[in-house]
Parts: structure tokens; sequence; C-alpha cells
């Protein structure tokens, strides 16, 4: 018999550091997983990716068990590295730091559909460029 | 000005569509200049949230947060406008392990990441609550960088410490008798929660806080560097000790935070530039080093 699923958390965290301070700590603790392992687990899939934010989904049973399932870097992390940026802008609307073409948008929505809770590579692109926006890249034709 | 401390961990919750997370994570994570975690509460709602060391007042962060939420809602970006809620937890809340354990490493420092659990007497007690920045003891390179530092002299001695995270390295250093400190690191919420846990463990006085890409914005020299990064900051940092001259001829530079497997690599690199490693330390595959200019012996200089 498959396993009754207790919850479904998202961690954003940095490959190969993550600790068991917040956010890991507070987020999975009320659910009685035990956090040293999933810390142990995490940096131990993740340490040749140190630089990069490699989100995870941690599906917790109800027998206290989990699983991991790792995750596409977060669409603002394909975006800089698309625009060849190393970060977004402070002030995204005076001062533009990169632009990405609407083919590239459209492959970045097509890669990280799978972890965006839609089915609509339109509403995909919408999401891709929301965060865009917001980081100050322009989308050019 | 020394802050006070014991305010706890902020946790900024959003409440929101699905479909929505991933930008509003996108915003919650830029404006709080922290990681963020998705709970899924069910198919139609999910709680995006944030944790930060409750240091200033983040009322106005907040405030601005909520007004670019509402012009994505105008602009179509996201599906409806979220409920935002501020916790304050106390340490209690924040940590789930009231009776975990002090972390004891090397032979004189003992780890806590609560103010209740209390420490063997002979050891030097740091308190780490891991809010906002990397270093709480429970990560193998932290470890071996204190380790490797504890091998070191630092008594009276002037210590730079690049990245600095939680402050965990800086803290040490000053509970260790350095005579002045200088933090680094480039994320301003990293630099807060290192002068929020330098303050806890009154040592807020002992360490100057610097916002600086590595040591870009540092001058002066040091007896000892201390830098637990990645592979590829470790070989930037390389270039600008010598470049800008930051490492006293005696000294000593402490690097970690790279695998056994990119060793080799930053290796060629120090030998390379001038430098001779003169220790190496390893923890379930983790690496760190110790390393002097060529031709200095660290005889003389062990403590």
């Amino acid at each position: 018999m498959a396993k009754k699923v207790r919850a479904i958390v998202r961690l954003n965290l940095a490959a190969g550091k993550a600790a068991a301070g917040p956010p890991v700590g507070p987020t999975l603790a009320p659910h009685g997983i035990n956090v040293m392992e999933f810390v142990r687990a995490y940096n131990e899939a993740t340490k040749e990716m140190i630089g990069t934010v490699i989100p995870v989904d941690v599906t917790i049973y109800t027998d206290r068990s989990f699983s991991l399932t790792f995750r596409r870097p977060p669409v603002s992390e394909l975006l800089k590295k698309a625009a060849g940026v190393e970060k977004g802008s402070g002030s995204p609307k005076t001062n533009k730091v990169g632009k990405v073409s609407k083919a590239q948008v459209r492959e970045i929505a097509l890669t990280k559909m799978p972890d965006l809770n839609t089915e609509d590579i339109e509403a995909a692109m919408r999401i891709v460029e929301g965060v865009a926006r917001s980081m100050g890249i322009e989308i050019v034709q | 000005m020394e802050r006070k401390p014991d305010l706890g961990i902020l946790k900024v919750e959003v409440v929101t569509h699905p479909a929505d997370s991933e930008l509003i994570g996108h915003l919650l994570s830029s404006f709080f200049n922290t990681l963020t975690t998705v709970v899924v509460d069910d198919p139609d709602q999910v709680r995006v949230c944030a944790f930060r060391p409750a240091l200033e007042d983040g009322a106005d962060i907040l405030r601005r947060f909520q007004e670019k939420c509402d012009e994505m809602v105008r602009l179509g970006y996201l599906i409806q406008s979220p409920s935002v809620s501020l916790t304050l937890l106390d340490l209690e809340e924040a940590f789930w392990f009231p009776s975990f354990p002090p972390l004891l490493i090397g032979r004189t420092l003992a780890i806590v990441m609560d103010a209740s659990t209390p420490t063997p007497p002979d050891r030097i007690r740091l308190t780490i609550t891991g809010a906002g920045g990397f270093g709480t003891g429970h990560h193998p390179t932290t470890r071996l960088c204190l380790v490797l530092m504890e091998q070191s002299p630092i008594a009276s001695k002037v210590i730079l410490d690049v990245g600095t995270g939680s402050g965990i390295l800086s803290i040490a250093a000053a509970k260790w008798g350095a005579a002045t400190v200088v933090a680094t690191d480039l994320d301003p919420c990293a630099l807060s929660s290192a002068r929020y846990h330098a303050a806890i463990n009154q040592v807020g006085n002992a360490i100057n806080f610097l916002q600086s890409d590595l040591a870009k914005a540092v001058s002066g020299s040091f007896d000892l560097i201390v830098s637990n990064l990645s592979a590829e900051l470790v070989k930037d940092l390389a270039y600008q000790i010598k470049e800008k001259n930051l490492l006293t001829e005696t000294g000593i530079w402490i690097g970690s935070g790279f695998t056994s497997r990119q060793w080799s690599e930053v290796h060629r690199l120090l030998t390379r530039l001038g430098y001779e490693v003169v220790t190496t330390e390893t923890e379930d595959d983790w690496q760190a080093f110790q390393a002097v200019w060529a031709g200095n012996s660290l005889k003389r200089r062990k403590k």
C-alpha cells in the first residue's frame, strides 16, 4: 500500500550548504521529520552544484519518513543565466540590467513548467515575464 | 550601535495561489534578501515563507512588498493579491530542538542554537541561531575552519573573515582573544545576522562589519584570514589577497567551502600564486586548507 502523504514542502536552498537553522528547521520540524537527516541528504546530493540554488520538494509521509525530489533552479536564476547577468536590478523600473528574447522566455517556461503548477505554456511564460520584469530584465522580440 | 539581542526570528508568511508561488517566492526573496520555502496546503493554496532575524523594523519592507504585489496583479502577472502575515517566533519556536545537544567542536568550543541549552563549563560557548546567514556549526566546512583556526595563533592578532555569514568564525576569533576582527559579507542580510550573533555572544564591540564583495572593500594587512566560501570564490580571493597585500608576511590563510574533488584545482592556483598549503583537513568529503606565503615555515608560528 502506498504511504500516506502528510505534507509537501518546497525549500529553495543553496546547493551543498543547507543548515539546520531557519528556514529548514522551523519549516520541516513541525512535520516530525529528522531535520539533520534531511540536511545531510540534501547537502550530499547537491554538493557539486555549490553556488547555485537548487529547490527540493520534500514529501513527508504520515510515518515521518520523507522523500526528496530535486527541482530546476528558480526562474530568477534561469533568467540571470539566459541574460548573462550576475544579479537582478535593485530598481527594475529605471535600471535595466539585461535582455532576454521571447524565445528564451519560452524555453525557460518549458524547462521550469513541471514546477510551476500550470500546464498552460502561456501562463508559464507570463510567470517568467513577471519575474523578469521585477528583476529589470527586458524582454525583446 | 549595539542591537537588542534575543528578539527572535521573524517569519513572513504569504498565503497565495499555487500558480503565483514562483513569482511571489522571487519577490519575497528579493525584498527580504533570503531564500524562501513553499508549503503546499491544498491544490488551491500554498504558503510562501521567509525567515529573518527580527533585527530591524520589517514593516517598511513589507509595505513595499505588498505594493509590488498589487502592481503585479494590476499588470496581470499575479492571479490574486496575496495575504501576508508576520509572526515573531521566539528562539524556542524558531528552533524545534530546545533540547538539541551542544555541538562540541575542536578542543575548546561548544556551539548551541538557543540560550537555554547548557554547555560544558570548560568550553567556550557560542550561541548561533543560524538565522539569515550560513554557518551554524552543523556543516562540515564550518567545523573544519574552526578546527584549523584553533590550531592557529589568534590571541592579540588581527583577523579578517571573508564571507562571514552568521558571523560564527569571527565570533570564535573574538572569543579566542583576537585584537581586531574585520568581517565582510556581500549580503546585507547575512551582515545583520552576524551583528545579531555578535551581540548575543557579547563580542559586538570586537568585530567590525563591512559590506564587501569578498575583500574588495578591505584594506590593511592581517595575521589570519578565514574564508568559508566556495571553490570559485576562494580562487577569486586568492588573487585579491595577493594584489591587495592583505596577508602579513608570516600570516596564515584558512579556506574551505568546497569538496575534495574541487580541491586539486584550488590547490593548483594557490601554488601558482605563491601560497604554500601547510595543512589540509577533510570531513565527509569536504575540504579545508591552511596556507602561508611559500617559504614561510609554519613552525615558529604554531601555538
